[in-house]
């Protein structure tokens, strides 16, 4: 069975000025469909930049990215656009809803964009709502949330198109610690129902909770193993 | 099979992403209703501007169409001047009035002329027992005279030969003037005044309508040699002539050459005359109209170009405030199409509503116009679509670099706009 997705020598270069930065190098990792995997690092690790390529919002300067058997990296702009609204659901730290449009319409927002009617798009957006457990909230719009609340709408809006990977960036950022639990126990939920999660954050407990993690710094992987264990060697200084 | 297939996906896609673009634009145009309207507004005084000069054309044209209708389009005027004098004025200064030996001759030796009848206008009070007109147009001519214009009987008869040319004291009244002095009752038989004399309607006129404000319906014919023994026979006279059918171009030369033997002209002498029909006059106002109209439309082009701007600004605004919000569309599927559809539905959306109400300023003025000044302004439905479709195109064009913009933002910098 060929893995969900596979990076193989997946290196991201920026230019800056007469600068070379190398943001990722030589990356290789497979995630099996089902995973529940962290990726952790500091700030500057290229965490940030994997996740980009891991959403097809940005592509890798050389090395391959499998998703699903296909090479993303000679997807055109819209095969990506595509890619994004078939393959991966995008949860952001600052939770990215469209302010003034009710719970509901956020959800179904990926829905217009795969030319799903009306009705059809109302339905599913209600049921991934529920899965959430927002199905009281569905009219209100997102300055009528808390900061919990929005960040389950923006779980459900990346449910909705049933999503290959669900890519979570710092999903408990702007969250205080009681509701940024609520948040990472629902992952647990969808990872237990079958969901593939990928979550990138920076604190170590967080990573510690995931069964597999992937320590990245300077923009390689240092680290690739149970999370606990990850982390724990993290804290004592040890490099794999 | 699978081609269909996948080509009425597409098709689907384009539609739902469609009505959806639409209804976001909607709601954004009405969540900020003040801007939108202010952004618009010059979009809205450009296309006022121009119903309100387009409707007073068209209003101006028909007006002046219909006045010239009731010359009659093929009918010549045998007059001392040109009706439009271009140039050299002094030239027509001196030449003699035209005569009743004039209508004689052409109607004695033109074997190419149809009806010949003189024509003489003088503007007087007619009353029937108490109610009276100031002013109404006099009219002495023939019978032959009705074969000359487009004027129509609705009751009674009009002037008959022997009458036309004697002095009776009988007169054809237009249609207003039959309303205003007869209200509903029959005026046939009636005796009205003009001046100090008395006069039997024998028939009354259909209807023509208005033209520049004023009533070509508000009119007396009566005999000619009766108007001449009123007003006098010195006074400019005008002969209509029309031509028997198939001889236009031919009866204009015999009428040259018949007026010039009656007045005795030399080979070397010019004209004391002039020739004039209808196709002239409507010819010199169209050209004048197509300046007026030409100056008008590039007033507002000019507004709507600086209306247009504003949009444009409005717009690029909105692209930067909403960045985060292309971000987020772009991350969850949306492509660049469809960013780039999404703003410019919006512009040309602010920019219809700028149309419309244009469109109603502009039909208010011209509403205005009617009322107050003697022109009447004119406005079709078609010309205020025409503004709707305009004034969409005007959003499309200036709204084309901001939706260019919102579409190739780069969604990760978008996402993480501040």
């Amino acid at each position: 069975m060929t893995a969900l997705l596979e990076l193989a020598r997946v290196s991201r270069l920026y230019q800056m000025g007469s600068e070379t930065i190398h943001a990722l190098r030589d990356v290789s990792f497979t995630v099996e469909a089902g995973e529940y995997l962290g990726i952790v690092g500091s700030s500057g690790s290229g965490k940030s930049t994997l996740l980009n390529i891991l959403g097809c919002l940005d592509t890798a300067t050389s090395g391959s990215y499998m998703l699903r058997g296909e090479d993303v990296r000679d997807a055109s702009d819209d095969e990506l656009s595509d890619l994004r609204n078939r393959e991966i659901g995008f949860v952001f730290q600052t939770f990215q809803l469209l302010p003034r449009t009710s719970a509901l319409e956020n959800v179904e927002l990926p829905l217009v964009y795969r030319g799903v009617r009306a009705g059809e798009r109302r339905r599913r957006a209600r049921e991934a709502l529920s899965r959430v457990g927002l199905a009281s909230r569905m009219r209100h719009k997102p300055n009528e949330l808390s900061g919990g609340q929005r960040q389950r709408v923006a779980i459900a809006r990346a449910l909705v198109t049933q999503p290959s990977i669900l890519l979570a960036d710092e999903p408990t950022g702007n969250l205080d610690s009681a509701t940024g639990r609520e948040i990472l126990e629902l992952f647990r939920q969808l990872h237990e129902a079958g969901n593939t999660l990928i979550l990138v954050t920076h604190e170590p407990g967080i990573a510690a909770q995931c069964p597999r993690a992937i320590r990245m710094s300077d923009g390689q992987i240092v680290d690739d193993g149970p999370g606990a264990r990850v982390v724990a060697d993290a804290a004592v200084g040890v490099q794999a | 099979m699978k081609l269909v297939a996948g080509l009425w996906r597409r098709v689907r896609r384009t539609v739902v992403e469609l009505v959806s673009t639409i209804l976001t634009a909607v709601r954004g145009i009405a969540a900020n209703r003040m801007r939108a309207f202010l952004s618009t507004i010059g979009i809205a005084i450009g296309v006022a501007t121009l119903m309100t000069i387009y409707g007073l054309t068209a209003g101006l044209t028909s007006s002046f169409t219909r006045q010239l209708a009731a010359l009659g389009s093929s009918t010549m005027y045998v007059s001392s001047r040109p009706w439009v004098i271009r140039g050299d004025w002094w030239k027509y200064r001196n030449r003699p009035p035209i005569t009743r030996d004039d209508v004689a001759a052409l109607r004695r030796r033109g074997d190419l002329l149809g009806a010949v009848a003189p024509v003489a206008n003088a503007a007087a009070e007619v009353s029937y027992r108490g109610e009276r007109i100031g002013q109404t147009q006099v009219q002495g001519t023939t019978s032959e005279y009705i074969d000359t214009s487009t004027l129509k009987i609705a009751a009674g008869r009009f002037l008959s030969p022997l009458e036309g040319a004697g002095t009776g004291q009988i007169a054809v009244i237009g249609s207003e003037v039959a309303e205003r002095l007869f209200k509903q009752a029959s005026p046939l038989g009636a005796r009205i005044s003009l001046g100090p004399q008395r006069f039997t309607v024998i028939g009354v006129l259909l209807p023509q309508g208005k033209a520049f404000g004023r009533s070509l319906d508000n009119i007396v014919i009566i005999p000619i040699d009766t108007f001449g023994r009123l007003y006098g026979m010195r006074r400019d006279m005008a002969i209509a002539v029309t031509a028997v059918p198939g001889a236009v171009f031919r009866a204009e030369d015999q009428i040259v050459e018949i007026m010039r033997t009656e007045r005795g002209l030399g080979a070397g002498d010019e004209d004391t005359f002039s020739i004039n029909r209808q196709s002239e006059l409507l010819k010199i106002f169209n050209e004048e109209t197509k300046a007026l109209f030409g100056v008008a439309l590039a007033v507002g082009l000019v507004t709507l170009l600086v209306g247009g701007i504003g949009v444009m600004n409005i717009m690029l605004v909105a692209v930067t405030e909403r960045t985060r919000e292309i971000g987020v569309r772009r991350a969850l599927g949306a492509r660049r199409r469809t960013i780039l559809v999404q703003f410019l539905t919006e512009s040309a959306l602010v920019t219809m509503v700028g149309g419309a109400i244009g469109t109603a300023v502009g039909m208010i003025g011209c509403q205005v116009i009617d009322r107050v000044a003697p022109v009447s302004a004119e406005l079709s439905v078609a010309a205020a679509l025409g503004a709707l479709i305009f004034s969409a195109i005007v959003g499309l064009l200036f709204g084309t670099w901001p939706a260019y913009r919102a579409s190739h933002l780069d969604p990760i910098d978008a996402l993480r706009f501040e």
